[in-house]
């Protein structure tokens, strides 16, 4: 997995490896991996079902596009995007794993290092039920959550391409 | 007479239930229901006992690496095997770093919402939370300034919404008595902890290749690489500093921020070191050494029973004498009901309870996936506060010192320790005595680099062909919350049977068969409830155990149903927390 430790843009995926259709944001993380369209200073960090331990793999990062399963509502396989105060409305539990994305968002902004932007692409999950197959609807929106994805990392650069980041980062060992 | 449940406790790890039978606003009996199978012990047999420690520490997320290291130890222990000291004190380290992250994590981001109001920390003076604080710590972070920015940070979590974290606090509960200054600087320690817990345990990524789930043990040993001057090596001159660095942070934080916190909370709540006593029956296999695993006098936490709160005398505990029993458990036993040492242990599920969705647990028959340990028929509380009492009270200079400053601090006698708050200031004591510790291995550790003494690992039974045909162990270990063993029994060079007994087990286990309630159940007998439909106190007692992550807490409906949701606006003016179900 691509680890890049003064990236500043990042893609996190998140979800149960072993609960259907949760498991589709760590599984973009390998189409991502072995897409030849992946910027090259873009760190993929698999988040699976950590909780506060994301914290210290997201270090350094101001642009985010978290990847994960999102119970709307809607037909499976629906790609939703939520951004800005968008995110402070993301129902806590509608997340289907254990810890979710809501609690990283508080936490980032107690600490004070809420990064300058986050996007959640979510999917419209058919089952989160045990299962290590994604389900056909899901499975199908595979590629646009990727294009999707990659538009969005593409527009951050477009805009901070002259203001990249030269801050020295520690290592990230944790 | 009202039946109060709560399931589930916790949300990451655990999977336990609770349900407590409530007269004239007192608890007057318990019931403690593990409500998942585990069965990793059916998974590893027939397996190659090298790789059962990669399997094992799967059983948890949360204390990840303590299952590696009590299953190397047992494989160790039935194949003969001393391992070099290199890598007892890399055990111990990560050993040791692991109890710290957790007594931390377990205070601040688990339990702390239980005693402190966040809503009310909005309410609170800057200036005087910035006097208090610099009245019990050196601390740096305590000017006016520093406060009203955590203040402003919470209000605007507040504000949008988005509690979240905080989701699972009873806020409003009349049991929440801090003034509103001492919930700020709960407030804004609970987020320097979330800094210091990332920070701290970087020492697992350095020594394990990475957390949680540590990569580096080998039977025999450990297979971080040690080399002053190689850039590559996990233990070279630069990351023994870093390591070092790592350690004193979490020092500083540990003692000026800890246990001055602990203190200063448990100063307003005093009437809870009379609640929760439990079973009185305190249990450590003790560990921690750079001597034999077979030599307990060398333990830094010694092995000891004390039976009845009895502090004059410190048993000697005999590892042949644990026993576990299934008459409440979904477990049959082939060959009767009797008790079964856990290296003669049998895992066979069958669940025998109501079908969901259900009311109530059968609690006259079986009714959890946890057995019932007891050590010489006696049911045994370990973890933290057994550790502490068994060391105080076998004369430990260390402990003594530490527990009688912070008792004489709250003007209590050490009998207090027997309590819902006596478990939390055990912990803060002992992770303040662990941090020195580390310290003290680290630099071990350096020096053995410094004089080219690299041997890590001990290779001799490596190979299968040169262990015996059928050889068996055990490997003890004392983890963050508590005992825990694992027994091997090795056949052909294969795994034939495999038992893990944890520490959960132990406290959060049912009934046994003679009706003695387990650790968890006995200790919420009497609990005070100001409210049936918000049971914060039952939670109090039982979190005082740390029985893994418990954020959230959800609501369950007369009918059994579970919330999956919890609103927002419902969070920040109340009921997220406590669970019920009320009989009638």
């Amino acid at each position: 997995m691509t680890d890049l430790s003064s990236a500043t843009r990042g893609v996190l995926g998140l979800g149960n490896l072993m609960r259907t259709d949760d498991a589709v944001g760590m599984l973009a993380l390998d189409e991502l991996e072995a897409s030849p369209l992946l910027p090259r200073n873009v760190r993929l960090i698999e988040g699976g079902t950590l909780g506060l331990e994301i914290l210290g793999r997201i270090d350094g990062l101001t642009h985010i596009v978290a990847l994960d399963a999102v119970d709307v509502g809607a037909e499976p396989g629906t790609i939703v995007r939520f951004a800005g105060r968008q995110l402070d409305t993301l129902p806590i539990s509608k997340s289907v794993h254990l810890l979710g994305f809501a609690d990283l968002l508080a936490a980032l902004q107690l600490l004070g290092s809420s990064p300058t932007e986050i996007v959640l692409l979510g999917v419209q999950p058919a089952s989160t039920d045990w299962g290590t197959v994604l389900t056909p609807p899901v499975r199908f929106a595979m590629p646009a959550l990727l294009d999707r994805t990659l538009e969005q990392l593409a527009d951050w650069e477009k805009v901070s391409s002259a203001t990249n980041s030269s801050r020295v980062m520690a290592p990230v060992l944790a | 007479m009202a039946r109060v449940v709560i399931d589930p406790v916790t949300r990451i790890e655990g999977h336990l239930r609770i349900e407590v039978e409530v007269q004239g606003n007192r608890v007057v009996d318990a019931w403690s229901s593990g409500t998942m199978f585990r069965g990793i012990e059916k998974i590893v047999r027939g397996r190659d006992p090298r790789e059962a420690w990669i399997w094992a520490q799967r059983i948890c997320g949360v204390c990840t690496t303590v299952h590696a290291l009590a299953s190397v130890r047992a494989v160790e222990d039935a194949l003969g095997i001393e391992v070099p000291e290199n890598a007892k004190l890399v055990r111990n380290i990560i050993a040791g770093t692991q109890n710290i992250h957790d007594h931390i994590v377990h205070f601040y981001h688990l339990h702390a919402l239980d005693w402190v109001d966040v809503t009310l920390a909005l309410k609170a003076d800057p200036a005087k939370t910035s006097q208090l604080a610099q009245s019990i710590s050196d601390w740096p972070k305590s000017s006016t300034a520093y406060f009203k920015t955590v203040q402003d940070r919470v209000k605007t979590l507040v504000a949008s919404g988005q509690l979240s974290l905080f989701s699972s606090g009873d806020w409003g509960h009349s049991a929440y008595i801090l003034p509103p200054e001492v919930n700020l600087l709960a407030v804004a320690h609970y987020i320097e902890a979330l800094e210091l817990q990332r920070e701290v345990v970087r020492i697992h990524a350095v020594l394990g290749g990475k957390n949680p789930h540590l990569q580096t043990y080998l039977v025999g040993g450990m297979a971080s690489g040690m080399d002053p001057d190689e850039p590559g090596a996990a233990i070279n001159s630069e990351t023994v500093m870093l390591l070092n660095q790592l350690a004193k942070n979490a020092e500083t934080f540990v003692k000026q921020v800890y246990l001055p916190d602990v203190v200063a909370i448990a100063g307003f709540y005093k009437d809870w070191f009379s609640i929760g006593e439990g079973i009185g029956n305190y249990m450590a296999y003790g560990d921690l050494t750079l001597g034999s695993q077979k030599d307990p006098s060398g333990f830094f936490f010694p092995r000891g029973i004390i039976l009845g709160r009895d502090l004059s005398t410190v048993h000697s505990l005999d590892p042949s004498k644990i026993a576990e029993y299934v008459a409440h458990s979904y477990y049959d036993y082939e060959g009767g009901e009797a008790g079964l040492h856990p290296s003669k242990g049998q895992t066979n599920p069958n669940y025998t309870g109501p079908k969901p969705p259900f009311e109530h647990l059968n609690t006259d028959g079986k009714y959890s996936w946890v057995k019932s340990p007891r050590y010489d028929n006696h049911a045994m509380e370990v973890g933290p506060l057994a550790r502490t009492l068994i060391a105080y009270a076998s004369g430990r200079q260390n402990v003594k010192q530490q527990v009688d400053a912070t008792l004489t601090k709250l003007n209590l006698p050490a009998t207090a320790l027997f309590s819902t708050m006596g478990r939390i200031a055990a912990r803060a004591i002992e992770a303040g005595i662990i941090v020195g510790e580390l310290e003290l291995w680290i630099n071990k550790l350096e020096d053995n680099l410094g004089h080219g003494n690299l041997r890590i690992h001990e290779g001799a039974m490596w190979n299968p062909d040169n262990w015996p045909k059928s050889c068996a162990g055990f490997g003890l270990e004392e983890a963050p919350r508590g005992s825990l063993g694992h027994w091997i029994e090795i056949e052909d060079k294969k795994i034939a049977n495999y038992q893990a007994v944890v520490p959960s087990t132990w406290n959060a286990g049912p009934r046994d068969g003679t009706g003695q309630r387990g650790a968890y159940e006995q200790s919420l007998l009497n609990t005070p409830i100001a409210d049936p439909e918000r049971p914060l106190e039952v939670l109090r007692t039982v979190h005082s155990f740390d029985p893994c992550m418990a954020c959230a807490v959800h609501v369950v409906q007369p009918n059994g149903q579970l919330y999956s949701t919890v609103q927002v606006e419902a969070m920040a003016s109340a009921a997220a927390s406590g669970a019920l179900c009320l009989d009638k």
